[in-house]
Parts: structure tokens; C-alpha cells; sequence
């Protein structure tokens, strides 16, 4: 278990690396910089002086592979350094506003996707090649198909628009406040016993999170379908009825036997349930991570930028290893161990 | 063993000699089809109180169908036809429930592949107590004794290991001797062994087939015992049925089996294996075992047979009744007796 620990933590540290450098290059050669936006070039003033002075400020007047350094040097002393527009608030502070809230979003999708998927995924199984079956694959199907940002606007449209039971965007009513405890809005609103605040935070979370949910819920579905056609026709089912146990039990039970499979594919996903939620929080005006990233993004805010991708790319690894461990827990075969070879 | 057999309605019954009035289990003319295919066409046998009997037969002689036929265990597909007695009740068609009911505390079945027919990501002691739990209302750890007393008299050193072990930490006889256990636990009147040695190592397929039979024997449970091992047939039954092609090709009681076969097929199979004593080659049986589709109307080995005759492709021959038991052929053969 150590060993294997072990081994995962240097394979993270490679990925890291790489997303730094990555995502540092991808930033410089993007076209347009964050100076030049925020002196509107062409302004009748002569500003080369004080632009000049303004970058020297920021270091970004020393050479790239400087900066590169510099910016390492940061991020392993887990400085993020502060946000370049934002009169210069700390990264990390923006983080720990944004990242409760994509949490809960996650969370909620998470469920709503699950809520969905099992129940249409044991029917599809159990009833394999009937209507039930088709249709299961079917609704699979388009879920994983139906690309998100289209989605998320049609159910604004109907279900905001047209029949106004949600509200557009946002995170609360104007007029409510919460009680700020953990900066996860729901929670904190259940936690202080603000129940018309929490009603209302579940509203403005729900077009996103169904949005979300539905795409890794067609995922969902087509991987518990088809390790539970695997399991179906194992023949410690049939021992299980010539032992007289109910039909019920035994779904159960291969249930459980398609768990573990299921519980890593849902920890491989949670990366792209946070990649979902990049374009989903933007269509929805929901001020979580990924609409962070992508305000900062306009304004070639760097330092945002890449501590909000640096800290992505850790969170999506850590989900990796826990689904990880957690197979290794529900699956008494498997053997979580360092190194090449034995699995 | 003298007793009359009671039975009125099958009309190729004649003074039949039977081990006891009303037999444990009694199959009649049972079929089994899925499509096209016919997987038994008419088999029909007795086992009574504390018996071991044989069912042996090629792969596809209908032997693992006839089986699961028993306790209702085939896929929807399938299709039954003929009866069933358990204790006089009749099994095909009985409803789901009833089945349940009768599958674990009346009739066990102990699956062929030990290492498929364990749940791998419970522990054997759930898998047991589970048993009990469903059939007895058993509170987990009572069951777990229970289940333990149960191993150590299937010769496991320590059940209480064991008990706590997967199924892929058991080493092939242990696991062999846990789905055992498992098909015991519940304490059924008949043990289906559906080729319980098969997937095991030649040197603990003895051992298991004798505490198999002990703890039967030990709680007076008949044993059905399919294999496709005539060594198994001889060391085991106490009678035997021989299937073909879904068919029971012959019927008899072990010695009068070994000793005078009357069912050409019977012959073909005792030749074609090695006895102790004999030298020189087997005889191989020409020809592969026969797929039969829709309804059977001629004698399924009459292709491999070399005491065919033309009447043999009329239609499938009657059940001719012996004093040992009964066999289904025209040109029986006489010699060995």
C-alpha cells in the first residue's frame, strides 16, 4: 500500500511538471497580454514609460525561461502569487471562494448523474436486448453526445424561460445572504439553518448540475450496463438461485460484483465532470472554478490562470487515486502495489 | 431393496423393483428445448432416499440440462416438458417462489467450476450464512457456526480461516469443498453434484468425491451424481443412467452396468476406457455425439452403432424393462452377461 502510494506520488509530480510547462507557454503565446489590455494600446498618452514599469513590476519584462523558473520555485513553495487584474488579491484566496461552490455543483451532478444512471442501468442489464435494453442504450447515448454548453442553453430556455421554475444564473436569491462557514453555499446555509437560502441554492444549482449530470450519467449507464451483463452471466449467479435466493438478492449481489468497476470509471471522470464544469459554470454565470478560469483567461490574468489549471490537474489526479484505492477496497482480488507488473 | 414400485402411470412399467414405495425423486419423460435445439428428449429415473445415482453421459448428452431441469434453474428460453416429483409434489411449472423453496433445504446443487460458482468479492462465511439466513431466518453469527462445524466436517483444518477467506485465497479442493458446503448448509434430501471433480486435480478428485459422499451419507441425502467419468460411475453410484443424446440410453444398477451392458452405446463407452487387468488399445466410439433438433424419432445413436439397423431410424426404440433397471434399444446386446 505504501509502495503503491509512493509510486503514485512521483508519477503526480511528473504530471504536474508537465502541466506547468504546459500550461505556462500556452499562456505566453497565446496572442494578447495582460499589460496591453489593461493600457488599452492606443491611448492618446505616451505610456512606454509607464508600462514599462508596470511589467518590470510583474517580472514579465525578464526573459521566459526566467519566469518559467520563477513561477516553479513559486508553485513549490505553494505560492500562487496574486492575481495580476484583481488589485492583486492572492490566487489562493480567489480558489477558496471558487472551489467550495464547483465542489458542491460536482457533488450534485455526481448524484443526479447516479440517480439516473443505476436504475436505468440494472433495467437494461436484467432486460438485455428488449425494448428496456434500447432504450437505456439509447438515452446512454445521447446523454454522452448531447454536448453541454447546447444543452445547458436549452434548459435555460425551457426551464427558465419558458416555464421560469429555475432562475437563470447565479448562486442565491439577491436578496438572501449566508452565513459564511466552510464557503460551500449549501452546506453552509443547511449548517446554519437557513433553509430558504439552502432551497434557493439548490435551485440555481440544479440547470447546471442536470446539465453536467446527464452527460457522465450516459457513461455511467453504458460501463454498470456492461460489467453487469459480465457478472450476469457468471455462474455464481445461477449458484446463487440453486441456493434459493430471491431475484432481488441476487441483482444485489451483482450489484456489488459490478461496483468496483463502476466506482473507477466514476473517479476517472471526475476530471471530465470538472472539465464539464469550465463551460457549464460560464453559461450558467456560476462562480466556481471554471468560471474563474475562464474570466481570467480573458484577461490574461496568469497567475490565475495557472495556479487555478495547477490546482485542477491535483485535484483530477488525487480523484484518480482514490478511485483507486477505493476499488482496491471493494474488490478483495485486487492488490494495490507499486511498480511494473503484478496488478 | 425388493419393494414394488408403485408407480401406475407409466405404462412400460412392469414388476419394477425399486429401493423404497415412493422415491425421493421422480423424473418422467422430462424435455428440455431451447429453439430448435433439444437438449433432453425423454429422461426418466429414480432416486430414492439416501441413493448415489449416476448420470453419465458425453458432453451434450443432455446431462447438465436435465439437472438444472430439476430445480427449475434454465434460462427463460428454455422449455420444459414432462414432470418432476419431489416427496410426490411436481417441480416443472411450479411457481418461482415455490422453487426458491425447494432449492437449498430439499435440493442441493453443487456446481462443476468451484472457482466460478463462488461469489469472488464476498468471504465463503457470507456466502454460507447467507444460505441460512434466506432459508432459516439464521442471525449471522449462529449461521457462522454452523457453517463452521459444516467445514470441519469437510475436513478443513481451520473453517475459522477459512471462513473469513475469498473464494482466490482457497486453494481448488478447499474452494471445491466450500461450494460443497454451500449446497449442504441448508440441509437438502438430494445433492445435485454436477460434475463436482471435473475442474480438480487428479490427485484430490478421490478426497473430495469421498467427503462429498460421507457427509451425505452421514445425513441420508441421495446423491445425483453427473459426470461424464465412468471411473467416478463405479467408484460412487449405487445405480446408474446412462444418457445419449437426451435420451436415457440405458438404466441399471453399477455391477449389472459394468458387467452385462445391454445398450450398444453402454458397450461403446466401457470399451472405449481403461480397465484394470486389460491391455491393448481403447476402442474409440467412431463418429461425434449427436446435436439433436426438434423431435427425436429414431434411436440417437443409431449414426455411431454398429448393431444399426434399419428399424433403428423408424423410430426412437421403447423403454425395455430389465430386472436391474431398463434400456432403450432393438439389437441389445447379450454376450457379457
Amino acid at each position: 500500500m505504501l509502495n503503491f502510494i509512493l509510486h503514485r506520488a512521483g508519477q503526480t509530480l511528473i504530471v504536474l511538471f508537465g502541466v506547468t510547462l504546459i500550461i505556462f507557454f500556452m499562456l505566453r503565446v497565446m496572442p494578447g497580454d495582460p499589460v496591453a489590455l489593461m493600457f488599452a494600446e492606443g491611448d492618446d498618452e505616451d505610456i512606454g514609460a509607464a508600462r514599462a514599469e508596470f511589467e518590470r513590476a510583474l517580472g514579465l519584462d525578464r526573459p521566459l525561461y526566467v519566469q518559467y523558473f520563477v513561477f516553479l520555485g513559486d508553485i513549490l513553495r505553494l505560492n500562487f502569487g496574486n492575481s495580476i487584474v484583481r488589485g492583486g488579491e492572492p490566487v489562493l484566496d480567489m480558489v477558496a471562494r471558487a472551489l467550495p461552490l464547483t465542489i458542491e455543483l460536482s457533488i450534485y451532478a455526481l448524484l443526479i448523474a447516479l440517480v439516473i444512471a443505476v436504475p436505468v442501468a440494472i433495467l437494461s442489464a436484467l432486460k438485455q436486448n428488449t425494448v428496456w435494453d434500447r432504450g437505456g442504450t439509447a438515452f446512454a447515448l445521447i446523454g454522452v453526445s448531447l454536448p453541454s454548453f447546447w444543452q445547458g442553453i436549452m434548459l435555460v430556455m425551457f426551464f427558465a424561460v419558458w416555464i421560469p421554475i429555475f432562475p437563470v444564473s447565479g448562486v442565491l436569491d439577491t436578496r438572501l445572504s449566508i452565513t459564511r462557514v466552510t464557503g460551500a453555499p449549501f452546506t453552509d446555509a443547511v449548517l446554519t439553518g437557513n433553509w430558504e437560502a439552502a432551497w434557493s441554492v439548490l435551485r440555481h444549482m440544479t440547470l447546471p448540475a442536470l446539465t453536467l449530470g446527464t452527460g457522465i450519467c450516459g457513461q455511467f449507464v453504458r460501463v454498470l450496463r456492461s460489467s453487469l451483463l459480465e457478472v450476469k452471466h457468471q455462474d455464481f449467479i445461477d449458484a446463487f438461485r440453486a441456493r434459493g435466493l430471491s431475484e432481488r438478492a441476487v441483482v444485489r449481489h451483482m450489484l456489488h460484483n459490478a461496483m468496483p468497476t463502476t466506482a473507477v470509471i466514476i473517479g476517472l471522470r471526475i476530471g471530465a465532470l470538472l472539465s464539464g464544469t469550465i463551460v457549464i459554470e460560464t453559461v450558467f454565470a456560476y462562480p466556481g472554478m471554471g468560471y474563474l478560469l475562464i474570466q481570467a483567461i480573458n484577461a490574461r490574468d496568469f497567475p490565475v490562470v495557472q495556479g487555478v489549471v495547477v490546482l485542477l490537474t491535483a485535484m483530477v489526479i488525487a480523484a484518480n487515486l482514490m478511485a483507486d484505492i477505493i476499488h482496491g477496497m471493494l474488490d478483495p482480488r485486487v492488490k494495490l502495489s507499486g511498480g511494473r507488473g503484478n496488478k | 431393496m425388493t419393494m414394488p414400485d408403485t408407480s401406475l402411470s407409466d405404462t412400460t412399467a412392469t414388476s419394477r423393483t425399486d429401493r423404497s414405495a415412493t422415491p425421493l425423486l421422480r423424473v418422467r419423460d422430462l424435455s428440455v428445448r431451447f429453439g430448435a435445439v433439444t437438449a433432453v428428449s425423454s429422461v426418466s429415473f429414480d432416486v430414492g432416499k439416501g441413493e448415489v445415482f449416476g448420470v453419465v453421459g458425453e458432453s451434450g448428452a443432455g446431462k447438465s440440462a436435465t439437472a438444472r431441469a430439476i430445480i427449475g434453474l434454465l434460462p427463460p428460453t428454455a422449455r420444459l416438458g414432462g414432470s418432476v416429483l419431489y416427496k410426490g409434489e411436481e417441480l416443472v411449472g411450479a411457481s418461482k417462489a415455490r422453487l426458491r423453496k425447494v432449492r437449498g433445504p430439499e435440493i442441493g446443487y453443487v456446481f462443476q467450476d468451484a472457482l466460478t460458482a463462488l461469489d469472488p468479492v464476498r468471504t465463503i462465511g457470507a456466502q454460507l450464512a447467507e444460505v441460512l439466513a434466506v432459508h432459516r431466518r439464521m442471525p449471522a453469527r449462529q449461521a457462522l457456526e454452523v457453517a463452521a462445524d459444516l467445514l470441519s466436517e469437510l475436513k478443513i483444518n481451520d473453517p475459522k480461516r477459512t471462513l473469513n477467506a475469498y473464494p482466490h485465497q482457497l486453494s481448488g479442493g478447499m474452494r471445491q469443498r466450500a461450494v460443497i458446503a454451500a449446497a449442504l448448509i441448508a440441509d437438502p434430501e438430494i445433492i445435485i453434484a454436477d460434475e463436482v471433480t471435473s475442474a480438480l486435480d487428479v490427485t484430490v478428485q478421490r478426497k473430495v468425491l469421498d467427503l462429498l459422499l460421507g457427509v451425505c451419507s452421514a445425513r441420508g441425502a441421495g446423491v445425483i451424481m453427473i459426470t461424464h467419468d465412468l471411473g467416478v460411475v463405479a467408484q460412487t453410484c449405487d445405480r446408474v443412467a446412462v444418457l445419449y443424446g437426451g435420451i436415457v440410453a440405458e438404466e441399471a444398477d453399477v455391477i449389472g452396468l459394468f458387467d452385462a451392458p445391454r445398450h450398444p452405446y453402454t458397450g461403446a463407452l466401457l470399451r472405449s476406457m481403461p480397465r484394470m487387468g486389460e491391455s491393448g488399445a481403447f476402442v474409440p466410439i467412431p463418429g461425434s455425439a449427436i446435436q439433436v433438433f426438434g423431435t427425436l424419432n429414431t434411436c440417437p445413436f443409431a449414426d455411431r452403432c454398429e448393431r444399426a439397423q434399419p428399424r433403428c431410424r423408424e423410430a426412437l426404440p421403447a423403454e425395455t424393462r430389465t430386472p436391474g433397471g431398463s434400456y432403450r434399444c432393438i439389437n441389445p446386446l447379450e454376450g457379457m452377461a
